[in-house]
């Protein structure tokens, strides 16, 4: 057997059809007289095979959908796809909420975010109620009849953009995000190199905050970041999806999340689209 | 191509979507085992792809460069999603990694009906599952895809030697993988004995 473990990567090669000349009349020696590894290049090409039939066509509008989401473009890149215009319209009432309000302070701390020390504390739950006016939930998610409106994506997320206050800072606070996330985002998928003043990586939370998705393909769940405190005891039931050093994460129910909004639970709210992935980031102190 | 979409045109974008949608479904399918979420994840890599273009910098092809956003994102949500059936590898015997099975059945056997197709492909994805991501992914990408040694070595950014010595083991630890559960290879040997 020791002699014929010389030849393994050359057997998967040749099941490859990648070997080189020498390598090739080097290994057709072997297999001449050797039944293992003729039985091993033939396990291998059956294998292949078996893996090359798994591939699979994709849903008939896939591409369609990749293309609406790119026609959005600005807009859109919030939240991950599945839930994307449920958990957009609700990520667009918060800021709507906020915007006015928020919108010096982030554009602003965007960069500040970036050099922050883990002692800045962002505007709290509560001071933002009072800067823009109680609509309901601390999260200013719509009424459940708006918001399921919204998540049959009847007109989109515009829809409630347009009904709502001040279309125009959300418009602008929404590009404003867009563009500087472009900027930190690097072209093969990996989140920007943290650097002095640099954007964070995700597993950082050294500033208190990573970001989530916001929702699974389901629509019907958050993720939930506790950093560095006790978590409410309404996440006691929740399932919990990472564990790690003094961060836990959990999957939350949206109508928990919208409950535990409104009752402010949550002390601090990070809007963090650095990497331009996924937006809402709740911290808990 | 490239030029045409940074200069705002979409329908130049839709071509490259259609021409590698597939590709990048299948890394994600493959990876994560979830139809749902490879559907979620292709959308997110072409969204990324079409926001990141103004930075490619056209040293990789595009395929590669777009194979890779790809993988990562499908890596990323496999750690974000630590499911249990995407834990840490069930490979029994970590100390025999990158040895052949010990016994090596005599496989060649008679062609296979559409049933045997569909058992094999079932096997052959639950034993994928069980890989670490890493020789998954390559597996992934050289036999759901069909990439070159060269074209899998762009898209890694890794050596061409570490290709074809990744891709062994992963061969050979999916084939172990295979033959523990027992009943991928056995189709083979029954046609063997059915064929005479």
């Amino acid at each position: 057997m020791s002699d014929c473990a010389k030849y393994n990567t050359l057997i998967s090669a040749a099941a490859d059809g990648e070997l080189g000349i020498d390598e090739k009349v080097q290994l057709e020696e072997h297999l001449r007289s050797c039944v293992q590894c003729r039985s091993y290049l033939e396990m291998m090409r059956k294998m292949s095979a078996a893996l090359r039939d798994s591939a699979e066509e994709p849903p008939e509008k896939l591409s369609e959908w990749i293309m609406a989401d790119v026609k959005l473009h600005n807009t859109r890149r919030i939240f991950g796809a599945y839930g994307r215009y449920t958990a957009l319209a609700a990520v667009l009432c918060l800021v709507i909420l906020g915007a006015a309000a928020l919108r010096p302070r982030l554009a602003a701390g965007k960069n500040a975010m970036k050099s922050a020390s883990p002692d800045a504390a962002p505007m709290s739950v509560s001071a933002e109620k009072s800067a823009v006016g109680d609509t309901g939930s601390a999260y200013g998610y719509a009424d459940e009849e708006t918001y399921d409106d919204l998540a049959d994506g009847a007109d989109g997320p515009m829809q409630a953009v347009n009904e709502a206050a001040d279309p125009e800072a959300v418009y602008a606070y929404a590009a404003d995000t867009a563009e500087n996330a472009e900027e930190d985002y690097e072209a093969d998928g990996q989140p920007a190199q943290a650097g002095p003043g640099d954007a964070l990586s995700e597993f950082d939370t050294s500033r208190g905050y990573k970001k989530y998705a916001a929702a699974d393909y389901d629509e019907k769940f958050f993720e939930v970041a506790v950093i560095y405190g006790e978590a409410p005891e309404e996440l006691a039931d929740c399932e919990i999806l990472l564990s790690e050093g003094e961060q836990t994460d959990y999957r939350v129910p949206k109508e928990l999340m919208q409950s535990l909004g409104s009752e402010g639970a949550f002390s601090e709210i990070y809007f963090d689209d650095l990497l331009g992935e996924y937006g809402l980031v709740i911290v808990l102190n | 191509m490239i030029g045409a979409v940074l200069s705002g045109d979409k329908d130049a974008y839709e071509k490259l979507v259609l021409e590698y949608h597939k590709s990048v479904y299948n890394i994600a399918l493959r990876m994560t085992g979830s139809p749902e979420d490879a559907c979620d994840i292709t959308q997110d890599v072409f969204f990324k792809a079409y926001r990141s273009l103004k930075h490619f910098r056209g040293s990789a092809s595009f395929g590669s460069w777009i194979y890779r956003v790809a993988s990562n994102m499908s890596i990323d949500h496999l750690r974000r999603r630590k499911r249990q059936h995407t834990a840490e590898t069930v490979y029994l015997d970590d100390s025999r990694e990158g040895e052949r099975p010990a016994e090596i059945p005599d496989v060649s056997g008679e062609p296979y009906g559409e049933l045997e197709r569909k058992e094999m492909r079932r096997a052959v994805c639950e034993g994928l599952d069980m890989l670490p991501e890493e020789q998954k992914l390559i597996l992934v990408l050289r036999e759901v895809n069909g990439l070159s040694y060269t074209e899998i070595a762009e898209t890694l950014k890794i050596e061409l030697s570490t290709v074809k010595s990744r891709l062994y083991r992963a061969r050979a630890r999916l084939a172990d993988c295979l033959l523990k559960k027992g009943n991928f290879f056995e189709t083979y040997s029954s046609n063997k004995r059915k064929g005479g």
